[in-house]
């Protein structure tokens, strides 16, 4: 009796350790029917940030962009190229692009797709010894600069606890880590769906 | 170049934000890089954190790389208004390199940054000062709770200590980068705003040109606006620092895109930008009509009694400029005059009230709405209504002949349409009735026997108008001698919306 309840528990911990190492199933990239996946250059606008923590709108701005140009799979445009745009063009982070907008980034920049992104949730949770576990959401839409169709759409939901190895190590304490980790992710996604430059 | 640009159809080029690579010759090889003050954005956008800023130079310097001045930099900074990095693009980056003759920029920006419980989080980016583009990246980002190290011993206490084992391996692939690059010269051209005015022209209108273009380096020897119209070599303003230029806008109707067009050098090579900005010719005027409703016709004319909508029309869908609206008495005398920029609105309400809110007088009124487009074509429509807001005042009079009595009314006052039905009855100061009479036209009258010592009776009129508007007259006090008397309209309280 005592032999099968050992076995029971060994078995549910197998069971936990595949389940928590079952893959990311809070990152979602859907792909449009007709988006043409041969995507080399981009441009980030600056994100949008729909939380309380106005902090993280530059800095998830420059980590996903940091992602891309580590990547080496795009050719990202520089950041203040993208400023002086949204300058010329009067338009504030999350403003709604136009068709004409789109044309002017493709003209202007030539980029073969806009990156918009938004932090949708942020938060933290202590845990046992006063450590603070960040939490976050984020929402990525990539749009053809040709047409100003929507391509991609990604939804990406991390802890910082959920990239724990072994006891502390491996867990994320901070947002910039938490959002770099969250970004290579959400790229590494669009190449196993074709998104790349060919 | 750098090594690891993905070249592909015209980013080859090396077209960006404007800037437009015109000779790139390269030059011997450079080791020193400019590294910017680190951003930091935990002292908000524009925050700078020197203190980190020297600990990556040191890290760069024992990894052996080479460093432009910071004072230099600081002083670059300064003199190109270079407050945050959002805007440092990819001009300013090819200006650097051609200033301080380096392949390379570094851009560090502290993310995250807690002194309290040591946290950090940093980007680098490296920009290629040949066409301004980012070459390399890293980030770190760590917290003093996930370097726990074996008992304690040797945790870092500081920030700086936490990250200086990280930023040298961090750092490690710019070395590399900055061996392979390579300084390049380069002339460039930042176009700030090409702005023609007016956008939308007559054909023959002046068309008038401003540049504000700034160049690295030498300036072309001619610049021109060219379009179908024609080529126009704008001039040189040295008081606003632009290049302005006017021409003949051409007479056919069309959206014209405008080139620029820069000469370099006595061979006058030629670089073109196309399609920077556009002008409109609109030779037609916009084709306003005016529908009324809400009136009555009556006859040949439009009247109405409390209020008129306006419905204007067009027949084609361009932004105006501005439109008015003006109504005047058939005399000429203006009442109301509206005059609004932007677009027309779908349908206005006229209640019969002048500029200063006050109900107007009865009368015929001409109604004037004018409409023009930015290229200043204008067009209008009038249309002539009557307002008739009360109706015609009913004056009383009494008359004697041949030992009768008669009670005599008559319309008066301000009028276009006169009563098409009206009741009276006469009643002695003690509510006696003396006459009672009914009828469609005015004037009437009424035959009556007075009672014997009254001077005074009570006269109460009824009617309507062709309009609806109605006449109600309640035991108004008539001299019962030989005197025309007026008999006063009851103001009737009412609540009316301002026009």
């Amino acid at each position: 009796m005592l032999k099968m309840t050992r076995l029971h528990i060994l078995w549910a911990g197998v069971l936990l350790l595949l389940v928590g190492c079952a893959g990311n199933q809070r990152l979602q990239t859907r792909l449009m029917s007709d988006a043409d996946t041969n995507i080399c250059n981009v441009a980030v606008l600056p994100f949008e940030n729909w939380t309380q923590k106005s902090e993280l709108t530059l800095l998830a701005g420059r980590m996903f962009a940091s992602q891309l140009i580590q990547s080496k799979a795009f050719n990202t445009v520089q950041e203040g190229d993208v400023g002086m745009f949204l300058l010329r063009q009067r338009l504030l982070p999350g403003n709604l692009l136009y068709k004409e907008h789109y044309a002017a980034l493709e003209n202007q920049l030539d980029i073969d797709a806009v990156i918009q992104g938004r932090i949708v949730e942020a938060g933290s949770y202590s845990q046992r010894g006063g450590r603070r576990i960040p939490l976050l959401s984020l929402y990525i839409d990539m749009y053809d600069a040709r047409s100003g169709k929507l391509l991609l759409n990604s939804v990406h939901q991390r802890r910082g606890d959920e990239y724990r190895k072994v006891m502390h190590f491996g867990v994320v304490t901070t947002n910039s880590g938490l959002i770099e980790k969250m970004s290579r992710e959400i790229i590494n996604d669009w190449f196993s769906k074709g998104v790349t430059c060919r | 170049m750098l090594p690891c640009r993905i070249l592909n159809k015209s980013a080859a080029i090396g077209f960006g934000c404007l800037l437009f690579l015109l000779f790139v010759v390269g030059n011997a090889a450079a080791q020193k890089i400019v590294l910017m003050p680190m951003a930091d954005l935990s002292k908000g956008e524009n925050g700078i954190n020197l203190g980190f800023t020297k600990a990556v130079e040191t890290s760069l310097k024992q990894l052996g790389v080479e460093l432009v001045s910071r004072s230099d930099v600081k002083l670059f900074m300064a003199r190109n208004k270079v407050r945050t990095y959002r805007y440092l693009d990819s001009y300013l980056v090819k200006k650097i390199g051609a200033e301080f003759e380096v392949p390379l920029v570094v851009i560090g920006t502290i993310a995250e940054l807690q002194e309290e419980e040591p946290t950090i989080g940093i980007t680098f980016t490296a920009l290629d000062t040949t066409d301004g583009a980012p070459v390399w990246a890293a980030s770190v980002a760590t917290s003093a709770q996930e370097q726990v190290r074996m008992l304690g011993i040797g945790e870092p206490k500081t920030v700086i200590e936490l990250v200086r084992p990280l930023l040298k391996e961090t750092l490690q692939p710019l070395v590399k980068l900055a061996y392979q690059a390579e300084a390049s010269e380069s002339r460039d051209y930042q176009l700030l705003g090409f702005h023609l005015s007016p956008g939308y022209v007559q054909g023959g209108q002046v068309v008038g040109a401003n540049l504000k273009v700034k160049f690295l380096g030498q300036r072309p020897t001619l610049i021109a606006a060219e379009s179908e119209a024609g080529k126009s070599y704008l001039q040189y303003d040295r008081q606003t620092d632009s290049y302005v230029g006017e021409w003949f806008a051409p007479r056919e109707n069309g959206t014209y895109k405008v080139d620029l067009r820069f000469e370099w050098g006595r061979e006058r090579t030629v670089e073109r930008i196309t399609s920077v900005a556009s002008f409109e010719v609109i030779n037609r005027p916009p084709g306003l009509t005016m529908e009324i409703k809400k009136g009555v016709k009556i006859g040949q004319r439009l009247a109405f009694r409390d209020h008129l909508l306006i419905l204007p029309r067009l027949d084609n869908l361009r932004p105006m400029a501005g439109w008015a609206l003006e109504i005047k008495r058939a005399d000429g005398e203006p009442e109301v005059y509206e005059e609004h920029e932007g677009d027309l609105p779908e349908r206005m309400v006229w209640e019969g009230r002048g500029s200063d809110g006050a109900k107007l007088a009865n009368g015929v009124y001409d109604l004037t709405l004018e409409v023009w487009d930015l290229a200043g074509n204008r067009s209008s429509d009038s249309q002539r209504v009557v307002l008739q807001s009360s109706t015609p005042k009913v004056k009383g009079r009494i008359t004697y002949s041949g030992g009768k009595a008669h009670l005599n009314l008559a319309a008066g006052g301000l009028f276009e349409f006169p009563l098409t039905s009206w009741q009276a009855d006469l009643r002695s100061m003690k509510g006696q009735l003396l006459t009672r009479g009914e009828g469609k036209q005015l004037p009437a009258q009424l035959e009556f026997t007075p009672i014997a010592g009254e001077i005074e009776a009570y006269l109460s009129v009824s009617g309507e108008d062709l309009l609806g508007n109605r006449l109600r007259i309640t035991r108004q006090k008539i001299r019962l001698v030989e005197v025309d008397e007026q008999v006063e309209e009851q103001k009737v309280k009412s609540w009316v919306p301002d026009f």
